[in-house]
């Protein structure tokens, strides 16, 4: 049986780790997006170092480990290397939802979520209960960032905080994954973000912008 | 060294190479991709033989085979048809050395990941091969750093990775189910799960499809998620736009299949209706794009989402020959849809455009670029003698029995895509040419990648040869279990 003391602990980082995504949707600042996603990054890190000392799993203590190396640090890091900090200086005004309403939106995707995954939650299973519906809630709220900003850099976020809200709901499952794929999936996650990244700029450069919903020569 | 690992260690030997010798990547990757096409011939052979082979952390049985065959096919025919068009596109110098590297690496990078995939059993490793391929391309669609390139590279980077992040909370769940099947089992591998999917429990399941289907079938194409489809496949250089309809599109859907067929033992009659469902969404949506297209890559592209779709109705219809003609139909389609996006690539270094009005007596002007097209046309919409003529009739006759209203309903779109089809193509092909076009060197390499991809566009519509019958049948069996 699961300590309840440990249990709480586990809720108030998953807790933070919910409220860190609920910040990135209303940031405006480029680089305090980034900043906010390595902290909920480390989190995670954090919720996978704990779910490993309970299980006894050293797969997770892998997980958490790469996920500071890569999530909390490399990709914050590159993305800030690559990224022009003409770009990541600037704030983001204009929302295609105001604020209040994207955090209305989101408040009723995390309810879904909750709803959702206590229909496939197997009884007994005290973590998974805790930790999926933060990580489905945690998913949906990133991909409603994507769709919800019109900047390319807190768009990027949003996905990552989604990846990262699919990896919270993994934890608890200890992903089934043979050991050294592990790294085969952070390196996906590395160079994604590092494409993005490089991706960023490069419209940067061919329209001054980086307004990404803006782009629309290709129709049709 | 064990075949699987010749395979996947030329490609990557080759990215290598082309780093050192850019000035000669071209015929080199094109060699390697003979050979590599050799090692999955040699595979295929194996596995009809044995069933199944497996060493170390690859597997593959008939329908990994069948995969590789039409994957290393494509790639090797554009790694034939990359030689000649890059030289062509600079003018016909060599090319600058800078491009070539940053081409030809990646060009090998790309066919690494695409015939890993098919090679590995655990999907949480399945999942890392396909984004492998999304990342290995993304620069290849912005190759030519435009305006144009790179919004479609962004477009398609962003849309694939959320639609892998999807994909990859469907595979969490589908772990989740099976640890808590009614024979638990802790991991990922597919013959295993393939085992004990009818023990799964059916809410979790349910929620898998949906992910599956949405996820994977972003990078597959199936609308309402075909939306970086077109530009990527419009403003790619021509030779990966082939790779991309006809090997990523292909193996992505490959992925979808590996999935659909562990949620269709727990779910049954409701799965093929949604797998209908996503399917029919795509030939619509295809269609009514393809009755407005100005651009003819465009053109080429929007008919991927429609074959993905048919592929997708003819796994809904579900019976063995449905299975056998979708099987069929993705390596028809790949081999169709290459030759096409090659004869468009020539079509557009000679005109120097993409509109359609733009191009006038094609078939005198470029008479063998213009009659590959016209045969990969016709083949394409599905006239007899080709490949995709007898997938599509088999996906039909299985169609009638099964889901008759969905049967008459594609029967019906692909009339209308004929003739869409037809009609803009018609002008490009018989027209008066309108003035002499520009002088453009069209290089002898393209002209055989074209000849090699006809052989095998119209060869399946004559005869099976009974060895590929037998795998293709080795691969229903595999999903179907008989």
């Amino acid at each position: 049986m699961v300590d309840p003391v440990f249990l709480r602990v586990l809720g108030v980082c998953g807790a933070l780790f919910l409220l860190a995504a609920l910040a990135i949707l209303t940031a405006r600042q480029m680089r305090g997006c980034i900043r906010l996603y390595a902290g909920q990054s480390f989190l995670l890190a954090v919720l996978a170092a704990l779910v490993g000392f309970l299980t006894g799993s050293a797969h997770l203590y892998l997980v958490a480990a790469l996920t500071l190396l890569v999530k909390t640090l490399l990709i914050p890091y590159l993305l800030g290397w690559v990224i022009h900090d003409t770009i990541l200086e600037k704030r983001e005004i204009e929302f295609v939802v105001n604020i209040p309403g994207s955090l209305f939106i989101s408040g009723l995707l995390a309810a879904l979520a909750f709803f959702a995954s206590k229909a496939v939650v197997f009884p007994g299973d005290v973590l998974t209960k805790l930790l999926l519906p933060l990580g489905t809630a945690v998913t949906l709220i990133g991909l409603y960032v994507m769709v919800s900003r019109k900047e390319a850099v807190p768009q990027v976020t949003g996905l990552l905080v989604a990846e990262n809200g699919v990896l919270l709901a993994a934890v608890p499952t200890a992903f089934g994954l043979p050991l050294i794929a592990e790294f085969g999936l952070f390196f996906d996650l590395l160079v994604g973000a590092l494409l993005m990244g490089v991706l960023v700029m490069r419209v940067h450069r061919q329209t001054e912008s980086t307004a990404v919903h803006e782009l629309c020569q290709l129709k049709e | 060294m064990s075949i699987p690992a010749m395979i996947l260690v030329t490609p990557l030997v080759t990215a290598g190479l082309s780093l050192l010798a850019p000035n000669f990547a071209g015929p080199l990757t094109a060699a390697a991709q003979l050979l590599t096409l050799a090692f999955c011939g040699l595979l295929a052979q194996r596995v009809a033989a044995a069933g199944v082979s497996a060493a170390g952390w690859f597997y593959a049985d008939a329908v990994s085979a069948f995969m590789l065959l039409t994957l290393s096919l494509v790639t090797c025919t554009a790694a034939f048809y990359s030689a000649g068009y890059l030289k062509a596109a600079s003018g016909g110098a060599a090319g600058r050395a800078r491009d070539l590297r940053r081409y030809y690496g990646q060009f090998n990078l790309f066919a690494f990941a695409l015939l890993l995939t098919p090679l590995l059993s655990n999907l949480g490793l399945v999942w890392i091969a396909l984004e492998l391929t999304t990342l290995a391309s993304v620069l290849l669609v912005g190759y030519e750093n435009n305006a144009r390139a790179v919004e479609a590279a962004w477009k398609y980077l962003i849309i694939s990775t959320a639609g892998a992040v999807l994909g990859l909370w469907g595979t969490v769940l589908l772990y989740y189910a099976a640890a808590h099947g009614s024979v638990p089992y802790a991991g990922l591998d597919w013959p295993a799960l393939s085992r004990l999917a009818g023990g799964f429990d059916p809410r979790v399941m349910k929620l898998v499809l949906l992910l599956v289907l949405i996820g994977y079938g972003t990078k597959a194409g199936l609308a309402p998620m075909h939306t970086w489809l077109p530009d990527a496949h419009g403003e790619a250089p021509s030779p990966v736009s082939a790779l991309l309809s006809g090997a990523k599109t292909s193996v992505s859907f490959y992925v979808v299949l590996r999935f659909y067929f562990l949620v269709l033992a727990t779910l049954g009659p409701l799965a093929q209706k949604f797998m209908l469902l996503f399917g029919l969404l795509s030939i619509v949506v295809a269609a009514a794009f393809i009755l407005q297209q100005r651009d003819y890559k465009r053109l080429l592209a929007y008919s991927t989402v429609e074959h993905m779709g048919i592929a997708g109705i003819g796994t809904g219809f579900g019976t063995p020959l449905a299975i056998y003609g979708v099987l069929l139909h993705i390596f028809s389609h790949a081999l169709t849809k290459s030759l096409l996006f090659y004869a468009a690539g020539n079509i557009s270094l000679k005109y120097r455009t993409r509109e359609i009005t733009g191009v006038s007596g094609l078939l005198k002007n470029l008479p063998f670029t213009g009659a590959a097209f016209l045969a990969g046309v016709l083949a394409v919409t599905g006239l007899p003698p080709s490949g995709i003529f007898v997938s599509k009739f088999s996906i039909l006759m299985a169609g009638f029995r099964t889901f008759p209203p969905a049967a008459v309903f594609l029967l019906v779109i692909v009339a209308v895509i004929f003739f869409g089809f037809l009609r803009s193509v018609n002008p490009m092909l018989f027209s008066r040419p309108a003035e002499p076009p520009p002088e453009a060197k069209i290089s002898r390499w393209t002209a055989w990648a074209m000849a090699v991809s006809l052989i095998f566009v119209i060869g399946p519509g004559l005869f099976t040869p009974w060895p590929f019958a037998r795998l293709l049948d080795s691969a229903v069996a595999v999903f179907l279990g008989r």
